[in-house]
């Protein structure tokens, strides 16, 4: 069976810069921060008191087939969904034509917003007693009520992907997660679908909306977090000597993705095509990446070779580069382990920098500006580089967009856990 | 892609269900019509419906193959992953793949032998068992104001250190995989599968894929879940899906039967060692059967938690993965379903089974595990395509237990014994409330 060529045809995000793709691009491309102190609650005293949120209130549908978009993480992936397949100028499928379209969408972390359990303690304990020594087992004899319970389906989001696949008119659902390679891995999964000639389209992506009074402090006490509080807009800062974690940021991205044959039947403008994909795991540690950067390696050579691009053809690295010291150091080795000497001349930014870590979405989101980088031709900066790591010696296209014709994008994905993706982006020829 | 369309074959499974770990302890209590749904301890015991299938035994011997970590540790997971490393483990020996601390390898060095050609998939719902947690939070941090509640930001930080830093590395979703990566050294594909309980059989199948993609030549799938923790079973109290409290445990659990009265809570995990045929061949593994087809279809509920209005894309999935597998439903000798013992789901999918067996539904018997060990979730197709996978091998079908007075919608045979016929082809079938349905279908070796 030959494999089918895959090609992007839409876009489509709910993030903190913005629900326009091609506006979000244009602040990415000049640098333009949305990293700083959390304002949906007041973080005073908490660890980390940095992120990068969605301050505005994006247009969404509310109701989606049978689906009530009843939370904030629903309305930004239902939201970038709807941008994404309007983007590519899709209508819904029905019928048989819907078995040749499909969803692959993570959706990792829920709300998990302690904001709808906070009715649920104070009803079953009351408000003098103390929630630690109480007894459970008035807790466990009083199952919440309605409003209460929809509450707890915010910690799983399961709606969120078939959604999608009606906003699509999919007879394919797949919900996955990778950790905070998960977008990458839907994008990935998504074109070998479509390459093995199963799917002609697919909308992949994923969504995630982490800054809460839960997660936040959480992975501060992992250490995963920046803790420059007193500078938020300068927190999220990949490969620069004084990174001391990353900034968790929230939102959805999408992309649509679908067979060169069937878009260009039906007139589609292609954006660029992906070109290839590769997955790897280190098998290492659940929280720390392989210190030499071995399996990070792996997935950019399978994926290179997947694409059939020579490590020299590679214009560009959208990094991974979330700004913690053990992940910038290894991508750094990585990226010199798969591209060898080239490693030196190839721009490397990291776009986090700029939003933070949107985790699940971060690959998608990333997916949607190297698309654009190819289309428009400036290479988006790392911000907030300062200082040189001599650990990390590489071009970070510091500060400032860079003009450059960009053929050949490789971009990375890795979770904790081990789960490396990197996908190859490259200029549609026809 | 010129492995495209190689042959891919099971050489093992694993199972870790409340009648303890291994395929055949599952299958031969099925066998001996034992049920494993008891009355839970308190305060669980407690929450409706009281009663669960409890994997109830933790011990560090039964997950195999972990490296000596401070972070892998029974005592350190959550219930799925740890389920998910015991199932993992005890396919590893089923398939009589060489468990890392058998090869006196701890270290983490890559690669190790095989280790850039193998890779997992595994399904859970969610990774979240400790919802008291949370509540306890919540409680901590929240102040009534003029007669609203709020949250006092200024008690979490106090309040968060009721938490380790490990709870929350442990309760990410992809945790089990990630545990999965290292234990049986993978460095090719790994990835979670979310959602439904149709999640495991979708983890089996995009393995599959995976090693005709020629991503791998061995992928480790399958799922796990599991609803006797106080999450889930209080999800499932406040949409009135728990079945009848004051039912008798062992006999809540009734698929297709006219006194079911909603979902029995359950967990176990289920794990299938995939192998490229070639790759099998070359070890002289033992194939226990060929992973022929595989499909899945969504078609929407009618209402954000209502239903699907029919079987459609239960049928749609069946015949497409039967189409692949190259055989009609003529070929089928049994068919393991998701039989959740809801009356209106097991309406569903009755129908949906006559539609996909035609004439042979009076013949082709239908194995569930609810009564057995109530509802495991996105273990359930992994786990009973284990149990079929034994049916395979010893000719020896499980009887129907607690399937007494079959719903007019079910077509298919009862049995309160187990029978002894031969099974060449097995159809694999979870279809969901949610509206994803998923099938595989294993062909006699």
């Amino acid at each position: 069976m030959s494999r089918q060529k895959v090609v992007v045809t839409g876009l489509g995000v709910v993030v903190p810069h913005g629900d326009d793709i091609d506006k979000v691009y244009e602040r990415v491309a000049r640098g333009e921060n949305e990293c700083g102190r959390i304002t949906k609650f007041d973080p005073s005293g908490f660890l980390c008191q940095v992120g990068s949120e969605v301050k505005y209130d994006p247009e969404a549908p509310e109701q989606v087939g049978p689906y009530t978009v009843h939370n904030e993480a629903l309305k930004y992936v239902v939201g970038a969904a709807d941008r994404a397949v309007k983007y590519a100028g899709l209508e819904p499928a029905t019928g048989d034509d819907m078995d040749r379209r499909a969803v692959v969408l993570s959706t990792g972390v829920g709300p998990a917003n302690i904001d709808f359990l906070g009715p649920i303690a104070l009803r079953l304990h009351g408000q003098e007693s103390d929630p630690y020594d109480s007894d459970m087992a008035s807790f466990y004899a009083n199952a919440p009520d309605e409003p209460e319970a929809q509450g707890l389906d915010e910690f799983h989001l399961d709606t969120a992907a078939p959604a999608c696949a009606v906003l699509l008119g999919a007879a394919h659902v797949n919900n996955t997660a990778s950790a905070c390679a998960s977008g990458s891995h839907a994008v990935a999964d998504a074109a070998a679908m479509i390459a093995r000639g199963e799917s002609d389209v697919v909308l992949a992506g994923g969504v995630c909306t982490p800054v809460t009074r839960v997660l936040v402090p959480g992975f501060a006490m992992l250490q995963a977090l920046s803790t420059r509080n007193d500078d938020p807009e300068h927190a999220s800062r990949p490969f620069d000597a004084g990174r001391d974690g990353f900034v968790m940021g929230e939102g959805a991205a999408v992309l649509i993705l679908e067979s060169e044959e069937h878009a260009k039947a039906r007139g589609a403008t292609i954006l660029a095509e992906l070109a290839g994909w590769g997955y790897s795991c280190d098998a290492y540690r659940l929280t720390d990446p392989q210190p030499e950067g071995v399996g990070m390696a792996l997935c950019m050579t399978r994926a290179l070779e997947s694409a059939g691009v020579k490590p020299e053809d590679v214009d560009h690295v959208n990094a991974h580069g979330t700004s913690t010291p053990y992940n910038d150091r290894a991508e750094t080795l990585a990226i010199k382990k798969a591209l060898g000497d080239h490693a030196y001349k190839t721009p490397v930014s990291s776009n986090k920098s700029m939003f933070g870590h949107l985790i699940h979405a971060a690959g998608a989101l990333e997916g949607c500006l190297s698309v654009k980088t190819i289309l428009e031709g400036i290479i988006p900066p790392t911000i907030n580089y300062e200082e040189a790591d001599p650990l990390c010696d590489l071009d970070y296209v510091p500060n400032e967009g860079r003009k450059a014709k960009v053929d050949v994008i490789l971009k990375n994905s890795f979770g904790f856990g081990g789960m490396n993706v990197s996908v190859v982006y490259r200029r549609y020829e026809g | 892609m010129s492995n495209n369309m190689d042959r891919v074959v099971v050489t093992g499974c694993g199972v870790i269900s409340p009648f303890g770990v291994g395929t055949d302890a599952l299958y031969q209590g099925m066998v001996d019509g034992v049920s494993k749904v008891e009355k839970l301890p308190e305060p669980r015991g407690s929450l409706r419906p009281g009663y669960g299938g409890e994997v109830t035994d933790r011990p560090a011997k039964v997950v195999r193959g972990l490296p000596n970590s401070r972070e892998m540790r029974p005592g350190t997971m959550t219930r799925y992953t740890f389920l998910s490393t015991a199932a993992l483990g005890d396919a590893m020996l089923d398939a009589k793949v060489p468990l890392v601390e058998e090869e006196g390898r701890k270290d983490l060095v890559p690669p190790w032998d095989g280790s850039l050609r193998r890779g997992a998939y595994i399904a859970s719902y969610t990774n979240s068992d400790r919802f008291d947690k949370y509540v306890r939070f919540a409680h901590h941090v929240i102040a009534r104001k003029q007669g609203e509640v709020a949250i006092d930001d200024s008690q979490v930080p106090d309040a968060i250190k009721k938490f380790t830093a490990f709870e929350f590395l442990k309760l990410m979703n992809n945790m089990p995989t990630a545990h999965a990566g290292i234990q049986a050294r993978c460095q090719g594909p790994v990835n979670t599968f979310l959602g439904t309980p149709a999640g495991g059989v979708q983890a089996i199948g995009r393995a599959y894929e995976a090693i005709r993609d020629d991503l791998a030549d061995v992928m480790y799938a399958g799922g796990v879940g599991s609803s006797v923790h106080d999450q889930m079973m209080m999800v499932r109290a406040t949409r009135k899906l728990n079945s009848d409290p004051d039912a008798e445990p062992g006999k809540a659990g009734r698929p297709f039967d006219a006194a079911a009265s909603g979902i029995v809570p359950g967990e176990g995990g289920g794990m299938l060692v995939l192998e490229r045929a070639a790759h099998a061949q070359e070890r002289g593994a033992e194939v226990l059967a060929e992973l022929a087809g595989y499909a899945d279809w969504f078609a929407p509920p009618t209402s954000n938690r209502g239903l699907p209005p029919n079987a459609d894309g239960m049928v749609r999935a069946a015949r497409k993965a039967l189409t692949l597998a190259g055989l009609t439903a003529a070929d089928i000798d049994l068919v393991t379903s998701l039989g959740e013992s809801d009356h209106a789901v097991d309406a569903l999918e009755a129908a949906g089974l006559a539609e996909i067996l035609g004439e042979r539904v009076g013949d082709v018997p239908v194995l569930s595990l609810t009564a057995h060990v109530g509802g495991c979730e996105a273990a359930i197709g992994p786990m009973l395509a284990a149990v079929a996978l034994r049916c395979m091998k010893n000719g020896v079908v499980p009887g129907d237990l607690n399937r007494e007075n079959p719903i007019d919608a079910y077509k298919g045979p009862s049995s309160p014994e187990a029978r002894t016929m031969p099974v060449r082809n097995v159809l694999v079938s979870v279809m969901t409330r949610e509206g994803v349905n998923a099938a595989l279908v294993l062909k006699g070796a």
